[in-house]
């Protein structure tokens, strides 16, 4: 076949990105931690370790546990506080040239906006990602992302803050992942991400006792793919806003899956934390099937009917 | 740093005492730019498996001519399916990761190590000066990796908690004499137990020590902080990024 140019950017809520693969939150550090593996401009985006207000200790270890396909992490949103990463990560990471996409997580409404508006008046940050849904914490994260009414008073309050895309990752650890979707929608969100770990737990049978210190934690990898591919694929036709999805992407054909189930985007995770370069290996793959498929353009690779999204693109795609 | 990330052909692997194996592998970074302490994520390349689906950190036991050379023990299944490989297959390897034990230039140094603590031994032997090294095992058996180090110029004393060679007891009995000696710099591998006993000896005496941690990782490259270890003060540090070499006083050791 003849080199044939592959449109791959697309667009997240007003939000260009020159390819769909972004990194994951929580699996590439403040991203300068990648640099000596992975040219960042090769992503669509960074999506950077949750930062709250103030800086976060963790939890204690052992905070891993690797499973059949799959690793356990209590991490417990340990970051450096908005402060230090202003000051000592950001300027490094935006001189990379990478797309900044910046995790936030707070105890309450009013925290999340406040770190939104501290965030606000740093340049160069392109859009949030709200973390509604860490299952590793108390007070913040998943106790928001499982109530529809919580996650949009979140929403509601960043949204004031923040005039660039709003993303609102979601937990997958609800009855109904698409009330949530539209709650925050309806409160603002530019797009949604999904799904952050599943709730999970690791016996020691040895030592009788729980792997992780904090009992529990979230299950991320291949293991947890069809379960991830299955709700990007209901909240796809339950939104208008572009969804991206995350779930144990390690192969292009991982993240292409999510692609024709309908996301605009995909996120890599914990496969970076095996091969730091599987995200440009994952762009390359993408481009490669593409060419193959003869499909000029990334945003319409999603299967069926889509109601009121992208018609244009998927008329692209039934003349091939 | 000359941190990559390659696939890498294995140029020799084989037991060297039961259920542990010594594997060279070519690595760009072997005649220079790795330094003793430092460690790599490794894993047989299995292409399109998922399980096991992380590297399994191993520090580099020694480099030279091209060729970085890892020791150790079979605990699972990671480790199991890099026993089976053959001269010639394929290792996924990520690194030279960490921070290395300190240079110390003409200080005298001793170095205890426990068990499989003696992996990063032939290195720092090559590239530091450590006067001595006191290593510790339960019995005899567990001696055997000696037979394959490589430790130019270097006394080993050696305790056994049987008492089947060298001093019968542990270890750190060996330590006082050097402590009391003048040592400038104690290093030391091995069990937390050990290491914590160390510790509170050189805290002790004022003596710095400088510890190998170890801890269950994902990355291994400071991206998920995964293998945090409790700091003395509060908080907590990562044995990939801020260790595995880290001055043993900073650390809570419970």
């Amino acid at each position: 076949m003849g080199a044939m140019s592959v449109d791959m950017s697309v667009e997240l809520g007003g939000l260009k990105l020159s390819n769909p693969v972004l990194l994951a939150s929580g699996t590439c550090g403040y991203g300068l931690e990648l640099t000596p593996f992975l040219d960042l401009r090769r992503v669509g985006g960074v999506v950077v370790k949750g930062i709250s207000l103030e800086p976060r200790d963790g939890n204690p270890p052992p905070r891993l546990a690797e499973t059949p396909c799959g690793l356990l992490n209590s991490i417990g949103l340990e970051n450096v506080g908005a402060e230090r990463f202003l000051s000592s990560r950001l300027p490094q990471l935006l001189a990379t040239g990478a797309t900044v996409i910046v995790n936030i997580l707070g105890s309450s409404a009013e925290e999340y906006a406040a770190i939104a508006a501290r965030l606000r008046d740093a340049e160069g940050i392109s859009a949030l990602e709200v973390n509604i849904s860490c299952p590793n914490v108390k007070a913040g994260g998943v106790a928001f992302g499982q109530d529809p009414r919580a996650a949009a008073q979140v929403v509601e309050a960043v949204r004031k803050e923040w005039g660039r895309t709003l993303i609102v990752k979601l937990s997958p650890n609800v009855t109904d992942v698409t009330e949530i979707a539209r709650a925050v929608e309806a409160a603002g969100a530019d797009a949604v991400s999904l799904i952050n770990t599943l709730l999970g737990m690791a016996i020691d049978v040895e030592q009788r006792r729980p792997v992780l210190a904090n009992t529990f934690g979230g299950l991320s990898g291949p293991a947890i793919r069809p379960v991830a591919v299955r709700m990007v694929w209901q909240t796809v036709r339950a939104v208008k806003i572009p969804v991206i999805g995350i779930g144990g992407i390690a192969s292009a054909r991982d993240a292409l899956e999510f692609l024709l189930a309908g996301a605009s985007a995909v996120q890599v995770g914990t496969a970076t934390l095996a091969d730091p370069g599987a995200a440009a290996r994952i762009v390359e793959g993408i481009e490669e099937y593409m060419a193959r498929h003869s499909i000029t353009s990334v945003s319409g690779l999603a299967i069926g009917q889509v109601p009121g999204r992208r018609a244009g693109a998927r008329f692209v795609w039934r003349l091939q | 740093m000359g941190r990559t990330s390659v696939s890498a052909r294995v140029v020799e692997n084989r037991p060297i005492a039961p259920g542990i194996y010594r594997m060279g592998i070519e690595a760009p970074w072997a005649d220079g730019l790795v330094m003793p302490g430092q460690f790599c994520m490794l894993q047989a390349a299995c292409p399109g498996s998922s399980d096991p689906l992380l590297k399994r950190p191993l520090s580099v036991h020694d480099a030279e001519d091209g060729v970085a050379w890892f020791l150790y023990r079979v605990v699972g299944k990671g480790t199991g399916l890099l026993a089976r490989l053959v001269k010639g297959d394929m290792v996924a390897a990520v690194g030279p990761l960490g921070q290395p034990f300190p240079s110390l230039a003409g200080r005298r140094v001793v170095f205890v190590a426990g068990g499989m603590g003696v992996a990063p031994l032939p290195l720092l032997a090559r590239r530091r000066r450590v006067m001595k090294v006191l290593l510790g095992a339960r019995r005899e058996e567990e001696l055997a990796v000696l037979d394959v180090l490589d430790l130019p110029g270097i006394e080993v004393e050696i305790a056994t908690e049987d008492g089947s060679v060298g001093h019968k007891g542990l270890v750190t009995d060996l330590l006082p004499p050097f402590l009391e000696g003048g040592v400038e710099a104690v290093f030391t591998c091995g069990p937390m137990p050990m290491m914590r006993e160390v510790s509170r000896m050189c805290g002790a005496r004022g003596t710095a020590c400088w510890a190998s941690l170890e801890a269950a990782m994902a990355c291994g490259s400071g991206l998920c902080m995964g293998c945090a270890v409790r700091k003395a003060g509060g908080g907590y540090l990562h044995v990939c990024s801020d260790g595995p070499v880290v001055d043993a006083a900073v650390i809570a050791w419970g």
